[in-house]
């Protein structure tokens, strides 16, 4: 496009304005205040901490974490996305929505679910003690590296398998009318095609393990396994408090996630598959016939492994009366279900549910708006809104939400919204937007450009385009990112826990305080009903996807 | 929220755009960051001058906002108390020690809470070093336990916990007398103690107890950390491990939690050694930026009051009155051996020891 009207540039700019002021004014308020610790600029000497030792082994510790979660949780992903892409059990449509409960477990619970399986006299003792020998090994590196990738791998399974199915068949049937075998097809036609998806999916479980606070401080501080965010959360956190070097750390974050969100750039566009045209779609299909029974254990395993151990020990604890007695049925009891429902616990519960659905729906706008931007040219300002719409997904929770405090706060800040719920929509908003980016993004990446030259060749407006051609191609990309918004803004602790505004609370900050301070059964049992029910408001998502994809069939 | 929004892009947004447009589309985010970098600056410059000025009238907004750590159940019932005899209302924010101090920091430019109710002590007194308490003299000032409040008045440590030894009564065969019993085999990697980074209370106890013991005091670290001393998260998370039967005891866990726990019929008990333990009082202030000043000394009033101080006992804390009994299932204070140290000593070494004990541990 060789001229860009008016409309477009104050479009754009528009959107630059509202991602600066969600995302980089908070930020650049946590830098600030990292080099100007009393009003006044005291250089970057407070840098020099980077060069320690200790924060050295810190860092190698996060990078080590963030590797391993990629390849295992690949591991995990990559069959389940062949099974649904490709044969049989992909008529099963609820698989996917149980594939997600992981990712919808708060990841404190997970790894608390884990913990208490498998800690000495755990619920694996009492059941199996044959396995005493086997537990120690869980309160390692692979012990943390394990509850992450099963906590995770329903993200890169979710892009995988949308991938894979937009690769379609033509290409490998014409692959194989050219005698092209099976490995060769795969090492040829898919793979090229996939990798580009797939690297997305990897930087952002890269990224999100880094950034990652729940399980490094359940499990890591516990075994004295330190990562950069459990340190930033201890200075965060923990008198003294010293958000300075909360700060510089949380650069560190930013610099490592830059660079690999870089790499990442550059190897997407070495690669780009552009894979939807005009043309219809054959979907490829590879029927496994007799074979399904080693999918279906396949599929049994991974669950047994993401949900059945945590949520065994979640429900246990949730139905236990005497924690001390472990586990027996005369132990067995509703008190904690009926607390929760007379207490304060369903006002939490219910604040939870329209908060997350109000702020799923404005990332999943924004994402939309700031997508179809950022795909449409790559000038340096689209970059730059590249950046910022993933930024937040980079650095911890709690950093963002100090800058969010800062920014939202400031007494020249005239807008009413701190110490309000908007606050906390406002923060959901802006941990959540990468999701959605990235979620339209993988699917936006995959168009071609016939179907759209087309439509101007027919005559359409670029508003008719926009509505008739590409947002029906993209919406199951939108959904996705609305599901995983809500999903994730349904279990947000860090932000929640600070930004609530007072008298008031979410389910993720009653079952902390919990935690903390109360009955631990009454948090688990908060656990399973916040988790039921985000289920239950998924399946009425999937089932308006599929319905606005019967299209294609 | 889209509202909020357009306000927001209406007023600091404009700058942006501006800035923008001066000097065209070539403009990338790194220019961006700069600029409000810049801005920010000589906000803070302005704000510095008119913060002086505002700082004279002080009005009061109607409802009184408290930051409030925990346990839950007794903030609840005090604020509802107060609510119920003054008709104030209350904003309250619940959350850990670290939570409402970490809120604080970030709010230092502009403040909003007008009490604070912490679970530890050290801060409150830094906070009143940093001049950002206003001292007040309640009416029942001269009924409370010595130590447990600021001689000026700048802080109450309304309700206090001890650290004991917890134990699980069906695990544990000899119940233990004093710290040094648990150097015994018979508790070999079966010992917990919170770990200091997430729990105040025992971060304290460390350093008092070294200030009366000395060197000994170290030596005692690492002849336990020998016997499988483990850190085990906060004090809730600590107690729950030996609750569930993976520790045999906790060491300098707060003792309310475990009569909590008692009460619900769990297999667990606590004793208090001989050689002396911590007690923590748990400081209620006003912040010097307090803009509801008469509410806000209300409310001290309040919880220092007969009602307010029963709400204390209730949740198996001690009451900072002499006159007030303590809840009858629990330890008096008379029967609780305390250790000897000063205040002042665990805030000059607090840190220090802190990661000395780490190392000692890990």
């Amino acid at each position: 496009m060789a001229h860009v009207s008016w409309t477009q540039r104050v479009n754009k700019y528009l959107a630059l304005t509202v991602l600066t002021l969600l995302v980089l004014m908070p930020l650049a308020l946590v830098i600030m205040r990292a080099v100007t610790p009393e009003g006044t600029f005291e250089g970057f000497g407070a840098f020099s901490i980077l060069g320690e030792g200790m924060y050295q082994e810190i860092l190698l510790n996060s990078l080590l974490l963030g590797f391993g979660v990629v390849i295992l949780s690949s591991f995990i992903a990559a069959p389940l996305a062949f099974f649904m892409a490709r044969t049989e059990l992909g008529r099963h449509r609820w698989i996917d929505i149980v594939l997600i409960i992981p990712f919808m477990t708060p990841p404190y619970i997970g790894a608390m679910g884990w913990i208490l399986s498998m800690q000495s006299n755990g619920y694996a003792e009492q059941l199996f003690p044959f396995l005493a020998p086997v537990t120690p090994l869980f309160f390692t590196y692979f012990g943390m590296v394990l509850v992450m990738s099963l906590h995770l791998f329903p993200f890169i399974y979710l892009i995988m398998r949308n991938n894979l199915e937009n690769i379609g068949g033509r290409l490998e049937e014409a692959g194989l009318i050219h005698g092209g075998s099976f490995g060769y097809r795969l090492r040829r036609i898919v793979l090229p095609l996939f990798v580009s998806g797939y690297s997305m999916g990897a930087l952002l479980v890269f990224v999100k393990t880094i950034g990652e606070f729940g399980t490094p401080v359940t499990l890591g501080n516990r075994i004295g396994f330190y990562v950069l965010t459990s340190e930033i959360h201890r200075h965060a956190s923990v008198w003294p408090i010293d958000f300075g070097t909360a700060a510089i750390l949380s650069t560190m974050l930013l610099s490592v996630s830059m660079a690999v969100w870089y790499f990442q750039q550059w190897f997407a566009a070495r690669t780009h598959g552009k894979v939807v045209s005009g043309k219809g779609q054959t979907k490829a299909y590879t029927p496994l016939g007799k074979k399904q029974i080693f999918a279906w254990l396949y599929l049994a395993g991974v669950l047994g492994l993401a949900i059945g151990v945590p949520y065994f020990s979640v429900a246990s604890t949730a139905f236990m009366d005497v924690q001390g007695r472990g586990l027996a049925f005369d132990n067995l009891t509703l008190r904690h279900m009926q607390d929760l429902f007379t207490g304060s616990g369903l006002e939490a519960l219910w604040n939870s549910v329209w908060l997350a659905g109000i702020a799923a729906t404005i990332s999943a706008a924004i994402g939309l708006w700031v997508t179809i931007i950022i795909m449409k040219k790559r000038g340096t300002v689209e970059k730059g809104m590249d950046f910022l719409s993933i930024a937040p997904n980079t650095v911890p929770g709690i950093v963002v939400v100090v800058g969010l405090i800062l920014f939202w706060n400031a007494y020249w800040n005239p807008a009413p919204v701190y110490n309000t719920w908007m606050m906390l929509v406002t923060t959901y908003v802006v941990l959540y937007i990468p999701f959605t980016v990235q979620n339209i993004k993988a699917i936006y990446g995959q168009l071609g450009d016939s179907l759209f030259q087309a439509a101007r060749t027919s005559g359409a407006s670029p508003w008719y385009v926009l509505r008739t051609v590409l947002l029906p191609l993209i919406l199951p990309g939108v959904l996705a990112g609305w599901i995983m918004s809500f999903t994730i803004s349904m279990r947000e602790l860090v932000g929640s826990l600070i930004l609530r505004p007072p008298n008031m609370h979410t389910s993720a900050t009653f079952i902390y305080s919990q935690f903390e301070q109360g009955t631990v059964a009454q948090g688990m049992a908060m656990a399973l009903v916040t988790v039921g029910l985000t289920t239950v408001v998924l399946i009425g998502v999937e089932k308006m996807k599929e319905r606005s994809q019967r299209y294609r069939t | 929220m889209k509202k909020q929004l357009s306000i927001a892009a209406g007023t600091a947004g404009i700058l942006f755009l501006g800035a923008c447009a001066q000097t065209e589309s070539e403009q990338g985010a790194e220019n961006d960051l700069n600029e409000a970098a810049e801005q920010n600056e000589t906000n803070n410059e302005e704000a510095a001058e008119s913060n002086d000025s505002e700082e004279a009238d002080h009005e009061e907004t109607g409802e009184l906002t408290i930051y409030t750590s925990g346990p839950a159940g007794m903030a609840e019932a005090l604020v509802e108390g107060f609510e119920e005899e003054t008709g104030v209302e209350v904003d309250m924010f619940q959350g850990t020690t670290g939570d409402v101090l970490g809120r604080l920091q970030a709010e230092e430019d502009n403040p909003i809470a007008d009490v604070v109710v912490l679970a530890s002590m050290p801060p409150a007194m830094d906070f009143k070093e940093r001049g950002m308490t206003m001292a007040y003299e309640s009416e029942y000032a001269d009924s409370l336990r010595d130590g447990w409040y600021d001689e000026e008045f700048h802080y109450y440590g309304f309700s206090a916990s001890a650290l004991g030894l917890s134990y699980n009564t069906e695990l544990v065969d000899e119940v233990p007398e004093d710290w040094s019993d648990l150097t015994d085999k018979q508790y070999a990697d079966q010992i917990a103690i919170p770990d200091p980074y997430e729990s105040g209370t025992a971060r304290d106890f460390i350093a008092a107890y070294v200030n009366q013991e000395g060197d000994a005091g170290w030596e005692l670290f690492e002849e336990l950390a020998d016997n499988g001393l483990q850190m085990e998260g906060a004090n809730n998370p600590a107690l729950q491990s030996v609750i569930g039967g993976s520790n045999q005891l906790v060491m300098a866990g707060v003792d309310y939690m475990v009569y909590n726990n008692i009460q619900d019929g769990e297999p667990v008990d606590i004793v208090f050694p001989e050689s002396g333990t911590m007690v923590t009082p748990r400081p209620a202030f006003i912040m010097e930026s307090a803009e509801n000043v008469d509410s806000a000394q209300q409310y001290i009033d309040y919880i220092l009051s007969d009602a307010g101080q029963e709400i204390v006992a209730d949740a198996f804390l001690m009451p900072i009155r002499e006159d007030i009994d303590v809840h009858e299932d629990r330890a008096d204070i008379d029967e609780i051996e305390q250790l000897d140290f000063e205040w002042e000593y665990l805030e000059e070494n607090g840190e220090a020891y802190l990661e000395r004990f780490q190392e000692i541990v890990r």
